[in-house]
């Protein structure tokens, strides 16, 4: 076999092994076109409300929704009529329609006690596939949900996107959900990818504006206290210097009388 | 007690005296104003905790906090207006208004802090109004001040366009550090967790 030959079978190995790595990180089609996903903080609960846009032309069949990830254990479907969580290992991996809707599924999940651990695990039921789907965390207090920095998301002054998602594909899906960010509001815009299946979903930290705002107190309490101390500093000094300007201002009219009746 | 009578007669509209326009000494008066600005804004703070004493306690450090920390950020972007006007004039007369601006409007809360003391504790539904009417009302008063200090000292409308970039700025720090000190009165108010759920509330 020539060298070239050779070489060209190389080539050939390693676009077809790019290829490959490729089509494992991106996730495959979504039975679903967009999703949007709103949790509220009610107590130490997070209540979801799904909202999924599927294909308008549903034949009425049965359908299996298949999440990406599976739910955190303890996180339950409201009871809605004909539609069923599919349970693997305590945590719900798919929704069943007994018949596919048309057009749109809204869906409402309880993910009990998410407030109380340190680190959030956010229980979107993120739906499998290539679908852009948007994640709102907001509730009582103030809550703010911030993404882990492994997740990679990066960060504009709307939201956090997951990088490869480009301007156009994110405008399409908002305006197929016809999705309006509450104000205010920093809602995340990622697709199901190989990455964020394999952490099991989103996780971060979720706090609340008092949370918050105890890192800020002691910056403020420390400016606040220097402010005080260079107000009385300045006072005092500035009081010295101030009756060195009146001094100099009675010598002058002192000088400027003397003059007047030395020129008599 | 001679800057207390001097900085309420340039608050009520009064000219510098001749033997206090030294630049030193004016830089005193600016100085004078906020510290006495602190004392007032802690009475008040006293009195608008209400029944709490252990809110009341904290607000003899929250409210002065809120106050000083405004003004002291207002400051930079105020006076780089007044620069950038080209307006004439000496920056220390901005700053005296402004100072004597931030004395009168805590004077106000300090004057109204007994009336607020006897409503919080009488009255459930009257003692929040007042609360919050007698830090409107010394909002109000202190931009005015300022104002008519401003134009009577620097006799130019120009300088109109520093003075609002004094109190905007001023007032978009008060919202964000209300926030962070809360809770300064027991109620809940739409302040009381800074600009956004203030603007929801508003575009509601």
């Amino acid at each position: 076999m020539s060298r070239r030959a050779l070489v060209s079978a190389a080539w050939l190995v390693a676009c077809f092994s790019a290829s490959t790595t490729a089509a494992a990180g991106a996730p495959p089609p979504s039975a679903a076109r967009a999703a949007l996903h709103v949790g509220t903080v009610v107590g130490e609960d997070l209540q979801w409300r799904s909202t999924i846009v599927l294909p308008p032309d549903g034949d009425g069949a049965p359908l299996r929704l298949r999440l990406a990830a599976p739910l955190p254990p303890g996180e339950t479907l409201d009871a809605a009529p004909g539609v069923h969580a599919v349970f693997e290992r305590d945590g719900i991996v798919a929704v069943d329609f007994a018949a596919a809707p048309e057009g749109v599924a809204v869906l409402r999940f309880t993910q009990p006690n998410a407030r109380r651990a340190a680190r959030a695990h956010l229980g979107a039921p993120l739906v499998e596939g290539d679908a852009i789907q948007i994640v709102d965390v907001a509730g009582d207090g103030g809550a703010r949900f911030e993404p882990a920095a492994e997740l990679g998301l990066d960060r504009t002054v709307t939201e956090l996107v997951q990088p490869g998602i480009s301007l156009g594909d994110r405008g399409a899906a908002i305006a197929e959900l016809d999705y309006h960010a509450p104000l205010g509001a920093v809602p995340l815009v990622l697709r199901a990818d190989a990455a964020l299946v394999a952490r099991g979903g989103i996780d971060g930290t979720l706090t609340t504006f008092a949370e918050r705002r105890r890192g800020a107190a002691a910056g403020i309490s420390v400016a606040f206290i220097a402010a005080i101390i260079a107000l009385w500093a300045l006072q005092r000094r500035l009081g010295r210097a101030a009756h060195e300007e009146e001094a100099e201002r009675a010598l002058a009219a002192e000088y400027d009388a003397l003059s007047r009746d030395v020129r008599r | 007690m001679e800057n207390f009578s001097l900085l309420l007669n340039l608050a009520c509209g009064a000219e510098l005296p001749d033997e206090a326009n030294g630049r030193a000494r004016r830089l005193q008066l600016v100085a004078a104003a906020l510290l006495a600005a602190l004392a007032f804004a802690a009475l008040w703070g006293l009195a608008a905790g209400g029944r709490s004493v252990q809110l009341s306690l904290a607000n003899v450090y929250k409210v002065p906090m809120v106050v000083l920390l405004s003004a002291v950020c207002a400051v930079p972007a105020g006076m780089l207006t007044w620069k950038l006007c080209g307006a004439a004039g000496r920056g220390t007369d901005m700053l005296v208004s402004f100072a004597t601006s931030v004395f009168g409007a805590t004077l106000i809360l300090a004057a109204l802090a007994p009336v607020v003391a006897l409503y919080d504790h009488s009255s459930a539904w009257a003692g929040p109004l007042l609360t919050v009417a007698s830090a409107l009302l010394a909002l109000a008063v202190g931009t005015l001040v300022f104002v008519r200090s401003v134009l009577r000292r620097g006799k130019r409308a120009i300088l109109l366009v520093p003075a609002a970039v004094f109190v905007l700025i001023q007032l978009a720090t008060l919202l964000q550090l209300i926030a962070l000190a809360s809770p300064i009165v027991p109620e809940r108010t739409i302040f009381s967790h800074g600009i956004d759920p203030t603007v929801s509330e508003v575009e509601r």
